[in-house]
């Protein structure tokens, strides 16, 4: 026990002197959570919370334009301005000018041609319901078209969006002149507003919540980047572990302590607790910033689950998974600069297949099979069933079995490389 | 009484077609200072990671004060070792290294703190004891690396070129200090390419050459026997002057 006590000490001090390392384990991943969260939050905003500014190049002199405008208002997507009557030219310089990023052109004689084209729907209607002569002479309804000219910045989906919203206000408008013209028909008169009220099919209300009963009911960047960048955090331990590691061979240490009469499995599983033990105060150091610093920081506070005990369950896989990976990488490197770029560069890749930078779902196939094979996507899946769905210990099972296999792998290709080089 | 001895000992690294170490028998006796000297590629130092243990021969035997490898903690409880290279942790100072070594060797507390403030203050470093290693001249980490392998007053000591690189200051007083480690019962087993020193410090010489001992005595016998001057001398005419490397 005094050996391992020692041993625990002297990786604790060489640790705290490890500035690089130290920066890269704790600074850099908070710096990540910090600004990624920022900008996907920013993003959120933008789509939740801000309106598209529009412009209306209106070259119809109706009234029902006014309507058009008013609805498209109340939507609640976008912020209008109204051009009347300019050319293409001088309607794009009003837009470049006003930050719109979408124009909306309505051409002259839109609403006269929409209620002809009514009237006519209406005539066939009425045709086919028997309560009008059959007219010899074919009705032929002539096709309209509004213009939207989008900004080249707005991406696909906004464009769906933005087309989604301009039809169903135009539906709600045609709908409304369909049942006058059928009543004016039909009565010879004018529909009264009440009746007119009364007729036009009122929204359907949608229930909005979220799937698994007790899960977070608005998940935002906070809960996505805190664990995927607690995540990276452990395994950048690399960095610190690996060369840790090198040197140690590198220098001759590990052949002198080889020689010693002692056993090498303490020093191995000496460097697994420390490391271990900084992987979990970095879960609980991250966690902190994004609970209490991120609110003053205007940023989502991190919601915590109502299982510390599968938040800690999980951590504790991740993070033993993350310093089996480092040792591994560590054991087998010749150089400090092959663990460092190695390390670095196969944390990311894998980082980037576990879903930290786009979440899995939006991978194409073939890299959502590959992500498989990283460990970041299990203990990703983990805290995500942790923090979104708040589920407890057994359900979380699934997430840690792979987990520990791939800890049972990494710390088999150590003991076998060290067999290997002679080091045990 | 014999501090070491090797029976017909021979190893063939993996994936090679000739041992390196071929049929060594020797005997090393309690209090020699023995020298193993040859030229590089020779076999030297594989034939000291044999008898450290970090090798274990194909075949053959070795014991250390009778105990043989086989009983592994007792086997390296017998002997201290000084690689070449520097073989602790430069991040730490010297006594963090003292105190993490010594536990390795399996002392308790109070024997780290004893022996830890007696060879520091022995080499000259006690007081930049808190000092972390990497800022250390050459000199004061080749006595930090000695003190090590000393820590547990060893009966055995293998050394492995340990003035390489020093002053001539550093190299007398590490001369001196094995020399008085010596007269206090502790067997040298030492390696190095600088002849006048081992000429100096040994007084039983084995040269060894293409895995075998060619030479084994005392050094003024060897000296008579083959009408040479100094062990340079001896060294160049028993192994000839082409490069092996």
């Amino acid at each position: 026990m005094y050996l391992f006590c020692i041993s625990i000490k002297k990786e604790f001090i060489q640790l705290s002197r490890d500035r690089v390392g130290l920066l890269l384990m704790f600074v850099m991943p908070v710096l990540l959570a910090v600004v990624m969260t920022a900008l996907q939050n920013s993003v959120y905003r933008m789509v939740n919370e801000n309106r598209i500014n529009m412009l209306v190049c209106n070259n119809d002199t109706s009234v029902q334009t006014l309507t058009f405008v008013d609805a498209l208002k109340n939507s609640g997507m976008f912020s209008i301005q109204v051009a009347k009557n300019k050319s293409a030219a001088e309607t794009e310089k009003i837009a470049d000018d006003n930050d719109a990023l979408v124009i909306l052109t309505i051409p002259q004689g839109f609403f006269y041609n929409l209620q002809k084209q009514v009237t006519q729907r209406s005539a066939i209607a009425l045709q086919g319901f028997g309560l009008k002569e059959q007219d010899s002479a074919k009705i032929t309804i002539d096709s309209l078209q509004l213009q939207l000219i989008f900004n080249p910045v707005l991406q696909e989906t906004y464009r769906y969006s933005i087309k989604a919203s301009v039809n169903g206000v135009m539906q709600v408008i045609q709908n409304k002149m369909m049942i006058d013209q059928l009543y004016r028909s039909i009565n010879g008169e004018e529909i009264p507003a009440d009746m007119a009220q009364k007729l036009m099919p009122e929204a359907i209300a949608i229930n909005e919540s979220t799937m698994h009963a007790g899960s977070i009911p608005n998940p935002n960047s906070t809960q996505h980047n805190i664990p995927a960048w607690t995540l990276f955090a452990m395994f950048f331990s690399v960095i610190s572990l690996g060369s840790n590691m090198v040197r140690e061979k590198v220098s001759g240490s590990f052949l002198r302590l080889k020689i010693m009469p002692s056993s090498l499995s303490v020093l191995i599983l000496s460097k697994q607790v420390l490391f271990l033990a900084v992987t979990l105060f970095q879960t609980v150091l991250i966690f902190s910033i994004g609970r209490w610093v991120f609110p003053l920081l205007h940023l989502p506070a991190l919601s915590l689950p109502s299982s510390y005990l599968s938040l800690f369950v999980i951590s504790f896989f991740s993070g033993w998974c993350a310093i089996s990976y480092a040792l591994c990488v560590g054991i087998i490197a010749q150089t400090q600069e092959q663990a460092n770029g190695f390390g670095a560069a196969s944390i990311i890749i894998l980082a980037a297949l576990g879903g930290v930078f786009v979440p899995g779902f939006a991978m194409p196939e073939l890299f959502k099979q590959i992500s498989y094979i990283s460990p970041f996507k299990w203990a990703l899946d983990g805290f995500y069933n942790v923090f979104l769905l708040d589920h407890s210990l057994p359900h979380i099972f699934l997430n840690i079995l792979p987990l520990l296999a791939l800890i049972i792998l990494f710390q088999i290709i150590i003991y076998l490389t060290l067999k290997r080089k002679n080091l045990i | 009484m014999t501090a070491l001895s090797l029976s017909q000992v021979s190893y063939q690294y993996p994936d090679t077609n000739f041992p390196v170490v071929k049929d060594v028998t020797l005997q090393i006796s309690s209090g020699m200072r023995f020298g193993l000297f040859g030229p590089n590629g020779a076999g030297k130092t594989t034939l000291m990671s044999l008898m450290t243990g970090i090798l274990t021969p194909q075949k053959g035997e070795i014991k250390i004060n009778d105990v043989t490898p086989s009983d592994t903690m007792e086997y390296r409880r017998q002997f201290g070792y000084v690689p070449q290279d520097f073989a602790f942790y430069p991040e730490l100072t010297p006594v963090e290294n003292l105190e993490f070594f010594g536990a390795w060797l399996g002392l308790n507390d109070k024997q780290i703190k004893q022996n830890t403030h007696q060879l520091l203050s022995r080499f000259g470093l006690w007081d930049v004891r808190n000092k972390a290693v990497n800022k250390f001249s050459g000199g004061m980490k080749r006595r930090v690396n000695i003190a090590i392998g000393v820590m547990n007053n060893p009966s055995v000591l293998f050394l492995d070129e340990p003035t390489t690189g020093v002053d001539v200051q550093s190299r007398i007083a590490i001369t001196e200090f094995l020399m008085e480690l010596n007269l206090q019962g502790t067997t040298l087993i030492y390696t190095s390419h600088q002849l006048k020193e081992a000429e100096a410090l040994c007084n039983y010489i084995a040269l060894i050459d293409d895995g075998k001992i060619i030479a084994c005595n005392t050094l003024t016998h060897l000296l008579e026997k083959d009408h040479v001057a100094t062990l340079e001398d001896l060294f160049l005419k028993l192994t000839g002057k082409d490069y092996r490397d």
